[in-house]
């Protein structure tokens, strides 16, 4: 096989389709179906993310990762990450999961899947291991919201069952809806039902749920709403796991999959990037923001603190003020402080994490390990 | 046990095991590849059957991902099994994971690359210490 360029990323749209994805050999719904819904309501989300290096030959791919920003580093901020994909790490993604559509004969579809899925294995490797062992470990189960941090560098809105059901089942359409009206990637994950349902879904795999694209919501006259939801499998035939149709698009009434339990949550996704605009509108509201009060007289005895106070009406001082702080010792000490903290709060949650994955079978305590 | 026991999924055709001529390179090289996972945990095949893995949709092929989930909810409610590792890899074989059933049996399933055809083998084989 010759090398793949950017000529191979996309199908005859030039953009990505949730249609190019096939899952084929990891459990790795929640991150593909994540990446299907942003190819449908953001697709230059994707095209942005990735680049062709023709010298190199590899795709660079950005991706995020919780980073320290705001107040002295304090803050969880996304930081964009430039993960390399060599022609090599390509084609082991591409032997190893095979989630790409395959065309006519046996050609083969649009690279954009495989290219992401690939990033997002190499950013999920440890130090030592190589792009399959990184595919092992996303292969295993996880969680969208994750998924779609990765993807954005933002947080996803998380609906559990419990909150959906708690609301009545209209308002639940108008956030859907309007969610995706917003062009906002909509999920819908499922628990593991231990008996055969008839509702749309699938039953799923062994204790861990499914995750699925939300397309399309819809409103009767009666008031019954229903979701168009896409199977990333890229079809629905399951058998004695309640459904059986070789179209990848499957309707289920949201009441009932919510009442019968098969519904573990609802994760909305960000709205499409404007940085230009929010940019011009940060400006805007600087200009006709509240006239400017005094600077604070206040005296603390710390020079970076009063530096700090002194500047709060001017944000040009006020970020140098900052900046002098986070670099002062006690500034440091606070900003290694907070680091080790969070170090230690991210290795508890990996660790717990961890417990939870080689616990057989999986209490259904919170989100529900999807795969 | 026997694996004639085990369920035989609509994804395959013949519904039947393979002998060893039917591709028989590729039935080697798999075979060979799952053998070697299972010494490396201790086991080795005492019996095996082979099909032919067709797919769910011809148009898409074989799909490990929906092949693992049939069997792991069969194998779950019928045996009461325990499915106690699994492995992707590049070689041989692309996919394969381990189950423990309730009399203590240890059994693997595995796909194999896919063939010139585009199809892929999969393989039941039961294991012994």
């Amino acid at each position: 096989m010759g090398d793949l360029t950017d000529q191979d990323l996309y199908g005859p749209t030039g953009k990505p389709d949730a249609a190019d994805i096939h899952q084929r050999n990891l459990g790795d719904c929640y991150f593909v179906a994540p990446l299907g819904a942003l190819a449908t309501q953001q697709p230059e989300r994707i095209q942005d993310a990735i680049a062709y290096n023709a010298e190199t030959k590899s795709f660079t791919v950005t991706l995020y990762q919780h980073g320290h920003g705001g107040f002295l580093g304090l803050s969880d901020e996304a930081k964009p990450v430039k993960v390399e994909i060599s022609q090599a790490e390509l084609q082991t993604d591409m032997k190893v999961s095979d989630n790409l559509t395959h065309g006519p004969g046996n050609a083969r579809g649009p690279i954009w899947p495989a290219v992401m899925e690939a990033a997002y294995a190499e950013q999920q490797e440890r130090q030592g291991e190589g792009m399959t062992q990184g595919l092992g470990r996303i292969g295993g189960g996880g969680y969208p919201k994750n998924a779609i941090y990765a993807l954005t560098g933002e947080q996803a809105n998380r609906v559990s069952a419990h909150d959906a059901k708690s609301v009545p089942v209209d308002q639940m359409y108008d956030r859907l809806n309007g969610a995706l009206q917003q062009g906002r990637p909509v999920l819908l994950s499922t628990n593991y039902m231990k008996d055969v349902p008839n509702d749309g879904l699938i039953k799923g795999d062994g204790n861990s749920g499914h995750v699925y694209m939300v397309e399309g919501a819809t409103k009767d006259a009666a008031g019954n709403v229903e979701l168009t939801l896409r199977n990333p499998w890229g079809h629905n035939i399951t058998p004695g796991m309640g459904i059986n149709s070789p179209d990848p698009i499957t309707k289920v009434d949201l009441k009932t999959v919510l009442e019968n339990g098969h519904v573990d949550e609802l994760a909305i996704g960000p709205k499409p990037p404007h940085r230009t605009q929010d940019k011009d509108q940060t400006q805007q509201q600087g200009h006709d923001g509240p006239p400017k009060q005094a600077p604070s007289q206040v005296q603390t005895g710390d020079p970076a603190m009063d530096r700090l106070l002194a500047s709060l009406n001017d944000p040009q001082a006020m970020d140098q003020a900052l900046s002098s702080l986070a670099q002062s010792p006690e500034g440091q000490a606070f900003h290694a402080q907070g680091q080790a903290q969070y170090q230690a709060m991210e290795a508890q949650q990996a660790q717990q994490a961890q417990a939870q994955q080689q616990q057989a079978p999986q209490a259904p305590t919170g989100p529900v390990m999807v795969r | 046990m026997s694996l004639d026991h085990l369920p035989v999924s609509i994804a395959y055709s013949p519904k039947t095991p393979i002998g060893a001529d039917t591709y028989p390179q590729e039935q080697t090289a798999f075979v060979q590849g799952v053998t070697a996972q299972a010494k490396a945990k201790g086991y080795q095949v005492a019996e095996q059957r082979v099909f032919v893995f067709v797919g769910y949709v011809p148009d898409i092929g074989p799909q490990w991902v929906v092949l693992h989930a049939e069997l792991n909810n069969q194998l779950a409610d019928t045996y009461h099994a325990e499915e106690i590792a699994k492995e992707v890899s590049a070689d041989e074989p692309v996919a394969s994971s381990f189950w423990r059933l309730s009399d203590g049996q240890v059994i693997a399933v595995a796909q194999s690359q896919p063939l010139p055809d585009g199809k892929a083998l999969v393989g039941y084989f039961s294991l012994a210490k």
